[in-house]
């Protein structure tokens, strides 16, 4: 039986971030991550506990780290810096949010290097083999619908970078922690009171942010490659019922591309890629208030494709 | 070939692999972009194409939506 993250002692845990870094696999990607800070290594015990330990083969695509900046900058107001192959790529933030920082940071090391895979920013999720693909812009609930979602027998792909491989245009998963904002979490606390957050991050430029676990059974699966069968535009509305909308095909494409981190840097791979996907979905708008009837609407329209 | 096409029953969209750039275009539009390069760029020709391909005459209406389409494409610098 191969060892997960949760699994191990939270010494070791601490220790192999401080040395040589802990090995962390999320779908197709390896990461190698070192930290000295204890609420790190606390984190990330508790959100990738279902996920395997890696066999330590040398290899990892991305070497990142957070830590506490040195000098006064790591005392006075303390900040917390991201190092990806020892650079520093963005401004520090302050010391409390520096796992917040790390799932960003890990975030932006696939939306700039995995250009084997068109990248949208938009959350995915999985039923009975066919993918629906919320891409939104910030504020519209699309990480929340995700959450409840998985919550409710979806499986979790990813809550912010949804994979596609342009030699069949599958999406593959990543299985990371779901990034919820503000109300968003008391709302899945309260929806799902089994679901497992890690400690709350305040006063971040988003607000209040909170990480929580991806389902074992996501994880589990996370090499389950699937086509996807539907791209949804949410939008949380309160008050409406819920509502799917067919959209245009030709202006779900071009909000796609919009959405996507490198659909330039494709070229002609990126436009192909993206129209074999939207000939193969529905897309649609869809309007909701409660996230009871947001499943229930996605149930039926996973059962419809059966 | 300088432009790549994909259409749908409600909309197409065209790649530029001069630039890279992408536009969505409606029905109508699409179906003008396909047309030979000296009828899309003369919207009266363009015009007697379309009626062609509807089956039926050319009419005040017509004539304003293929306009408006040939000016979409002009925007977009399609043609």
């Amino acid at each position: 039986m191969i060892p997960t993250i949760g699994a191990l002692p939270a010494a070791d845990i601490a220790a192999q971030l401080a040395g040589q870094g802990l090995l962390l696999r999320t779908g197709p990607i390896v990461q190698r991550i070192t930290s000295r800070l204890p609420e790190v290594a606390r984190t990330i015990r508790t959100l990738y506990a279902h996920h395997p330990v890696p066999e330590d083969d040398g290899f990892a695509d991305f070497h990142v780290g957070v830590r506490r900046a040195p000098g006064l900058r790591g005392h006075w107001r303390a900040q917390a810096e991201f190092l990806f192959d020892g650079a520093q790529p963005f401004a520090p933030l302050p010391l409390p949010q520096a796992y917040a920082l790390l799932e960003w940071g890990l975030n932006w090391c696939v939306a700039q290097t995995c250009h084997q895979y068109l990248i949208i920013h938009a959350a995915a999720v999985e039923r009975n083999g066919r993918v629906a693909i919320l891409p939104a812009p910030p504020g519209s609930g699309k990480s929340t619908l995700c959450a409840a979602l998985v919550q409710r027998g979806w499986r979790l792909c990813s809550d912010e970078l949804t994979l596609i491989d342009p030699a069949d245009n599958a999406i593959q998963a990543l299985a990371r922690p779901i990034n919820l904002k503000n109300q968003s979490i008391g709302l899945i606390s309260d929806f799902a009171p089994d679901a497992r957050f890690g400690p709350l991050t305040h006063d971040t430029t988003k607000g209040t942010v909170g990480h929580l676990r991806p389902p074992q059974d996501s994880v589990a699966r996370v090499n389950e490659r699937a086509r996807p069968r539907w791209i949804i535009f949410p939008r949380w509305q309160a008050g409406s019922t819920p509502q799917l909308v067919a959209r245009p095909k030709a202006e779900a494409f071009i909000e796609l591309a919009d959405n996507a981190f490198n659909y330039s840097v494709l070229g002609e791979q990126g436009f192909t890629t993206l129209a074999g996907v939207i000939d193969d979905c529905e897309s649609m708008s869809f309007t909701y208030d409660r996230l009871d009837d947001a499943i229930t609407a996605f149930d039926r329209l996973a059962e419809k494709a059966r | 070939m300088r432009w790549l096409q994909h259409d749908w029953a409600d909309g197409a969209v065209v790649y530029d692999r001069q630039t890279g750039d992408t536009h969505a275009l409606d029905p109508l539009a699409a179906e003008l972009f396909q047309l030979p390069a000296e009828q899309r760029s003369d919207p009266a020709s363009a015009c007697d194409a379309i009626a062609t391909l509807l089956q039926q005459t050319v009419d005040a209406p017509l004539r304003e939506a293929v306009q408006e389409a040939f000016s979409r494409l002009r925007q977009l610098e399609l043609i």
